[in-house]
């Protein structure tokens, strides 16, 4: 490799001929408007028609062009905009351009390749691409948050509401059960970590394993990228659109764009946004009026004591969760970048500190980061670009979820009636202890563990790419590019937890005190060559071929150590020297090369694609690290222009097929040992009960892809129609060994998955007038996921807790989102572990509205999820406790249609005890809802308000919100809620979460 | 734009070679990056140790010699819990855990038959752990850099290992066989034999294990653990080696092996480390035992301080033999103490209130077998070839020195039938807790003598016969035939 590189060094040093023919040229400047408004649109690429020159126009629209003195075309195009071209004499000096809002998403390039793009227009398989102005509408807390709602195809899901992120994106369903779920997301080229890897708040909360778990909520890494940064996201989500990034692709990819430079003076944009946030639904609580009342739910002599001092004989009822939840400090967010560049330079810099308050006491999160994007011309043939991320997040999410230990606030005023001030301080000065729920080391008053508990994460990231262009030909006819690629991504996350001695629920493990560290570091690089040969004949026959060939080369490693001490010294936070230590130190790493051959033909016209091309891959993952697996794909589309009437402008059909692939996970493929532990003083070694495989291989989907791309009535209405068919074979499964082979099981590839599925945009400009636009889109998705046969016996989903409580269980020919749990179905009524409902939606649809008005703009987004059956713990625990606001409401007959007889208990009563005779209908419950995502409202100011402040060129205002109503019947908080996190499967246990927030901003935002 | 038509020919020419060449040079520097890097792809896991690469560490050969003691002891616990049960000498009255009294003394409700996916299916899934282990410490011996000697040493101990295994499956499973073989490939399902080539196979393997150890030299290539005090060179091993020969040789015929295997027994025995004048408490315990310590060594999981939950069966106290004053056998006084009364929860089991005291701390070791088992296996082998005399002899010789009871009023004119009672009762009570009963009152067909604390209702007790398979091991053979199919669950 070094040597490789050190030749290609040298290789452009000799290349970089200092050829700069100082022609005639003259300046040429103008201003780019939005059409109707005619408000400025800054950050359009102004450049000339067949030359390597452009710009970008400032904040007030306004660009300066040195060209050529002869007769030039000047072509002004942003994503989200029409392109538009103007012919400028050789005396004139002076160009306009009016763009049109591209509603229809016509505009723009789509990824093809490693080092390759297509216009959209004549794209082969359906494109998702969002830009910069659509995504940050509404500031979220990662760029999930930012994408939901705006990706056909892709379902994207909070995991809970603590602030910071946390959050799940699933394009077109489920792919794989044991293997990777997420997305592979990738920016400026550089495969980036979207790892959720605990900071250890299990070890006080004991939800799960020792010193950590995916109960934990967790934050995946995705929340460490600043979105303002972004310039665009394009989602491909197909197999054969995907496949470019091999066995790495079945989840789809995201290709994140940043934003750079453009030539000409420095422009600086100064935002500021202040914010708030409240609680966005509460649980309520059961309201006790009398001491009677409340004497059953008290749990024990302590609790009854307390009722006893507080009801007397008449409750006071606190809201709790108001007291806890309540929190509107304001949130934060500064953001300064600066753009511009000269001669050969061009640069992108920005700088931006974000502090989210949590609705939650003694929770939040603050993320502070720098960018720098440099691009770099070196002579005509050379071009460098570097950019440098470095950012810090610290995440205080406090405790939430599932727990054992007591201290999860949810969890626990469940179980206790709120008939006690629990912020009332005893004479030691401490919080008073929680009576209730048994009154002992078992449970604990929520405001003191908030208070007293420390569990914070901090991250300290960096990421770099370094892209080289070399233009080795150029002719009329064709080019050819070289191109290298590297980048990495690093970063560091330390997890700090501690629980102090004096806690109330700190002896029930034995040992007072917990304190924990949890270092997580990783390192992601990756390099890659390209070559593209373009020929462009230019015949009505062949408007181009592209070829492209080259590979890459990749490394991820991932290294976890984390310490837990329980029984401290008063006042110590570490482990060290503690009573009971746990520890883990694990190291894994992967490295994967590729090879790609990629072709690109523009046939008749530029009406017909066709592209073909595959990828080879091999991986130290795979049992086989020779082998390569080959990835192929093919597509293809044709445009008739204006077919039967000028009304239909376009119609475009499109089909794709294609082939990308999930590696093995780590250690898959080796054949281990265990550690037999000790005897007599001596360590041992005896087979590991799990037996690798040495031939693992990838999981492998196939997908086929066809639609309908079509634009009506001179370009207002759009339609967008997708349907896919993907088929999963090849699947990670853990195969049972008969138990006289003296192993248990072995990772095996077998078994298929299916997933069906369509998805539909709609957009269109329902009105226009002066300078009045409503533009609309709505995007439709749904989809069908099958496990179509498995060659071992059926088994439930990984991550869920039992048959008790509903969960995906995998069996040959049905649907792998059914929730199977326990009902009484079997004959006489016995409980049998069977299918209740679907977790899968009908569909989800998202309306987008964009009104704009002169100076103002206005935008919405709404959610409809139609179905999809959750499991709602939290409300089980809730009935449980006693403590459900709607505890004492009348019961139906049955709760559901044939279940237990209610007779004459209450409706808490009765759907506990149903669920305690074996039934967990009562708590599936449909998380059928509408929620509004996003509202903003912008007012850019006229020119002569933005003078008034010193050097400032331009002034916008903006008021915006997120997450502002959910209307749905569900129970508790939110139904996109995950106890486990990012799940392939199960993504529907709700389980004493940290609330959702309704959040607030307001914005102003000037350009100097 | 310029156009192409005003190049010159040779520009021209150059300009199609120039982009072929291009090409031609990032194939090959491609090629150059997946030539040089294919090693890079070789990653070893550093979390924990792959057989392939700890297996070659000088290492290897010790920690899997002490692995295969290891997983050995693992399983005896549960041997002598499950044993116990079905042999009516101990219960497990967990207090919220009735399936640890009605999996093994009730079975499936109503059908008084073992549930093969309920608790009481152990000592199958631990011994063919064990030997899965064999098999690889064999395979990692031959491919050792050892002399001949010390790889006849290391096999001969893999082989009694091997041999004392398969004693725990067929001792639990009797009829319904076993699996002998244990395939490379994991998922190539082995074939089911019979009981009589279970046995047959495990004489064999334990002969050619004293064979090898035979041949072995002075010292193994690998310490073994303070259990094997004295018995820790291959000259000592094989004495070790011959002691479960004979128990598995006497096993084996009263299950079909006849007297012939009596007679291989008593051959077994004379090599063995049998001391029938070691009468003394200290002559008695003779033996190699499993070592248990506090973590994280394992401790005894029978232990008096720690397991609570074990009481004695009251009829261990209603059974016992009085000696000459008229109090009980010192067996008695030595092994059972009094605990606060406990019973199985929902009425599965009766009350006892006794507890054994045989494993007083959590670092007691636990015999694998010892001096008393050898002389009473011995009286065992002579009544099975017909000297009543002899076996009599070392029956009293146990009576007086462990019980304190007086010599027995049996003679060599009693009928085989009352000396065998007697042989089961010294035997109950010398060796109890040791995992003996149940086995051995099968192997006399006597099974219905044990008590059933329950004899109504749905939860009636019943005697199992033998343990079944586990579920497991039924549903990967389902659909294959022949031995491959097994006998089923």
């Amino acid at each position: 490799m070094g040597r490789l590189f050190k030749f290609l060094a040298a290789a452009a040093i000799v290349a970089v001929l200092p050829l700069r023919a100082d022609a005639q040229t003259r300046d040429i400047s103008g201003k780019v408007t939005q059409a109707g408004s005619g408000l400025p649109l800054p950050d359009v690429t102004v450049s000339v028609v067949g030359q390597q020159i452009g710009t970008r126009t400032n904040e007030r629209g306004e660009f300066r062009l040195r060209v050529p003195s002869a007769e030039v075309v000047l072509l002004a195009r942003q994503l989200g905009f029409k392109r538009q071209t103007v012919r400028v004499g050789p005396n004139e000096t002076a160009a306009n351009f009016v763009l049109e809002k591209d509603v229809l998403q016509l505009e723009g390039v789509t990824v093809t390749g490693q080092a390759t793009t297509t216009d959209r227009r004549v794209a082969a398989t359906a494109v998702a691409t969002v830009s910069a102005a659509e995504l940050n509408r509404v500031p979220a807390r990662s760029v999930e948050g930012n994408l939901a709602g705006k990706v056909a195809g892709a379902r994207i899901s909070d995991n809970s509401g603590a602030p910071g992120g946390g959050g799940q994106v699933q394009i077109r369903g489920a792919t794989s059960i044991l293997g990777q779920g997420d997305p592979l997301y990738v920016v400026d080229g550089v495969i980036i970590s979207n790892a959720g890897t605990s900071s250890g708040a299990s070890a006080i909360t004991r939800a799960g394993g020792t010193v950590g778990s995916v109960q934990d909520q967790v934050v995946n890494r995705l929340a460490d990228l600043n979105p303002n940064d972004i310039e665009n996201i394009e989602v491909l989500k197909s197999a054969a659109a995907s496949a470019i990034y091999g066995s790495r692709a079945t989840n789809g990819v995201v290709v994140i764009t940043t934003k750079k430079g453009s030539s000409g003076q420095t422009r600086w944009n100064v935002t500021q946004r202040a914010g708030t946030q409240q609680m966005m639904r509460s649980l309520g609580h059961r309201q006790y009026a009398t001491l009677t009342d409340v004497l059953p739910f008290v749990g024990g002599p302590v609790g009854e004591a307390a009722a006893r001092a507080n009801c007397t004989p008449n409750c006071t009822n606190y809201d709790w969760q108001d007291q806890l939840y309540g929190r509107t400090d304001p949130s934060w967010e500064t953001l300064v970048s600066a753009s511009g560049g000269a001669n050969n330079t061009r640069y992108f810099a920005s700088l931006s500190d974000r502090q989210e308050s949590g609705i939650m006491l003694n929770t939040g999160a603050r993320r502070t980061g720098g960018r720098i994007n440099i691009d770099q011309t070196i002579g005509s043939k050379l071009t460098a670009s570097m950019g440098i991320d470095v950012t810090r997040n610290f995440f205080q999410r406090g405790l939430g979820n599932n727990n054992n230990a007591g201290v999860s606030p949810t969890y626990e005023f469940g179980y206790t009636p709120a008939v006690i001030d629990l912020l009332a301080k005893g004479p030691d000065g401490r919080y008073v202890r929680m009576p209730f729920n048994g009154g002992g080391v078992s449970t604990a008053n929520p405001f003191e563990v908030i208070n007293a508990v420390k569990s914070d994460e901090t991250v300290f990231r960096q990421a770099g790419n370094l892209r080289l262009g070399y233009t080795a030909l150029t002719t009329a006819r064709h080019s050819v590019q070289l191109s290298f690629l590297g980048g990495f991504d690093r970063y560091q996350q330390e997890g700090v937890q501690y629980s102090p001695n004096y806690l109330q629920f700190e002896p029930a493990d034995g040992f007072l005190g917990t304190a924990g560290q949890n270092n997580v570091s990783s390192l992601q690089t990756n390099n890659g060559l390209n070559a593209v040969w373009t020929w462009t004949p230019a015949t009505s026959l062949i408007t181009s071929i592209t070829t492209s060939v080259g590979g890459s080369y990749e490394r991820q490693a991932q290294s976890v150590y984390r310490i837990r001490g329980r029984g401290l010294l008063p006042t110590r936070q570490t482990a060290a020297g503690a009573a009971d230590i746990a520890t883990e130190d694990t190291r894994t790493q992967f490295r994967d090369q590729s090879y790609y051959v990629n072709e690109q033909l523009l046939l008749l016209d530029e009406k017909l694609a066709l592209n073909a091309g595959f990828r080879a891959d091999r991986s130290s993952a795979n049992g086989d690290r020779e082998k390569f697996y080959v990835f192929p794909k093919y597509s293809g589309s044709y445009r008739f222009t204006k077919p039967f009437t000028d009304k239909i402008d376009e119609f475009k059909f499109r089909g794709a097929w294609g082939q990308s692939g999930n590696r093995p996970r780590w250690a898959d493929r080796d054949i281990l040992y265990a550690d037999g532990g000790i005897i007599a003083g001596q360590g041992s070694l005896v087979s590991a009960g799990l037996l690798g495989n040495t031939a693992i291989k990838p999981e492998v989907m196939n997908e086929l892809e066809y639609g309908v791309d079509a634009s009506f009535f001179g370009s207002r209405v759009g339609l967008e129609f997708t349907k896919y068919q993907r088929k999963i074979t090849d699947l990670l499964l853990t195969f049972p060994l008969p138990p006289s082979s003296g192993l248990g099981n072995q990772i095996i590839n077998g078994g298929q998955l299916s997933v069906l599925g369509t998805e539909a945009v709609l957009s269109l400009v329902p009105l226009r007038r002066g300078s009045f636009e409503w533009t609309s889109r709505i995007l439709f998705n749904r989809n069908a996921q099958y496990t179509n046969n498995l060659p071992v016996p059926s088994f439930a989903a990984p991550g869920s807790f039992g048959s008790a409580y509903g969960r995906n269980f995998f069996v040959a020919n049905t649907r792998s989102s059914l929730i199977w749990g326990n009902a009484p179905f079997g004959a006489n009524g016995v409980v049998r572990d069977t299918i209740l409902f679907d977790s899968n939606p009908i569909h989800t649809t998202t309306f987008n509205n964009d009104f704009a008005f002169k100076r103002f703009t206005f935008s919405f987004l709404a959610d409809w999820r139609n179905g999809g059956y959750v499991s709602n713990m939290t409300n089980n625990l809730w009935d449980e406790g006693g403590n459900s606001r709607d505890y004492d409401a009348p019961a139906p007959t049955s709760i559901l249609p044939g279940s237990r007889p209610c007779g004459t208990e209450t409706l808490g009563e009765c759907r506990y005890s149903t669920f305690n005779g074996g039934d967990v209908r009562p708590y599936m419950q449909k998380g059928t809802y509408v929620k509004l995502r996003e509202v903003t409202v912008n007012f850019q100011a006229p020119d002569t308000w933005a003078n008034k402040i010193p050097g400032a060129r331009s002034l916008r205002f903006n008021v915006s919100g997120r997450n502002l109503a959910l209307w749905t019947d569900y129970w508790s908080f939110d139904p996109e809620f995950n106890n486990f996190g990012n799940t392939n499967f199960n993504r529907f246990i709700d389980l004493a979460p940290f609330p959702s927030s309704r959040q607030f901003f307001l914005s102003v935002d000037i350009g100097f | 734009m310029t156009t192409s038509n005003s190049l010159s020919g040779a520009t021209r020419s150059m300009m199609t070679r120039t982009p072929s060449r291009t090409i031609g040079a990032v194939a090959l520097a491609s090629l150059s990056l997946a030539a040089c890097s294919k090693d890079t792809l070789n990653i070893t896991n550093p979390n924990i140790p792959t057989v392939a690469g700890a297996s070659a560490d000088p290492q290897a050969l010790q920690l899997l010699a002490t692995g295969l003691l290891r997983q050995n002891r693992n399983s005896r616990g549960g041997f002598i819990t499950s044993t116990a049960r079905f042999g009516r000498e101990a219960y497990i009255y967990t207090p919220n855990e009735g399936r640890n009294t009605s999996a093994y003394l009730i079975g499936i409700s109503g059908q008084n038959r073992l549930d093969p996916s309920g608790f009481a299916v152990e000592n199958w899934g631990g011994p063919y752990g064990n030997l899965r282990d064999v098999f690889n410490f064999k395979n990692t011996v031959a491919a050792s850099t050892l002399t001949a000697e010390q790889k006849r040493a290391a096999l001969g101990f893999a082989k009694t290992i091997e041999g004392i295994e398969l004693l725990t499956v067929i001792a639990t499973r009797d009829t319904l066989g076993g699996v002998v073989q244990i395939n490379l490939d994991a998922s190539d399902i082995a074939p089911f034999v019979s009981r009589d080539s279970v046995y047959k196979y495990i004489l064999s393997t334990l002969d050619d294990g004293n064979t090898d150890l035979g041949a072995g030299g002075a010292a193994f290539p690998f310490a073994l653990h303070s259990g094997f005090a004295g018995f820790n060179t291959p000259t000592t091993f094989r004495q070790f080696n011959r002691a479960m020969a004979a128990r598995a040789a006497a096993y084996y015929a009263t299950s079909g092996g006849g007297a012939a295997a009596w007679q291989r027994a008593l051959t077994a025995l004379s090599a063995s480390f049998i001391n029938p004048a070691g009468t003394s408490a200290a002559g008695l315990a003779a033996g190699v035992y499993l070592p248990y310590a506090a973590a994280p060594d394992a401790t005894n999981p029978l232990a008096q301080a720690t397991n609570t939950d074990l009481y004695a069966h009251m009829s261990i106290e209603t059974d016992v033999p009085l000696k000459a004053d008229g109090t009980r056998d010192n067996r008695y006084l030595a092994k059972i103490g009094t605990r606060p009364t406990r019973s199985a929860p929902q009425g599965l089991g009766i009350p006892s209130s006794l507890g054994f005291n045989v494993f007083p701390a959590i670092s007691t070791p636990l015999p694998v077998i010892r001096n008393e088992e050898l002389i009473l296996l011995r009286a065992e082998a002579l009544l099975g070839t017909g000297d009543k005399a002899g076996a009599l002899t070392l029956i009293n010789s146990i009576r007086v020195s462990s019980g304190g009871l007086a010599p027995s009023t049996l003679t060599a004119a009693s009928p085989d039938a009352d000396i065998i009672t007697e042989l089961l009762v010294q035997k109950r009570y010398s060796l109890l807790l040791e995992g003996h009963r149940w086995i051995d009152m099968r192997r006399y067909g006597r099974l219905a003598q044990l008590p059933r604390d329950i004899t109504t209702g749905v939860n009636a007790h019943f005697v199992a016969r033998v343990q079944p398979l586990p579920q497991g091991e039924c549903l990967q053979r389902r659909g294959k035939t022949g031995a491959l199919a097994g006998p089923g669950c």
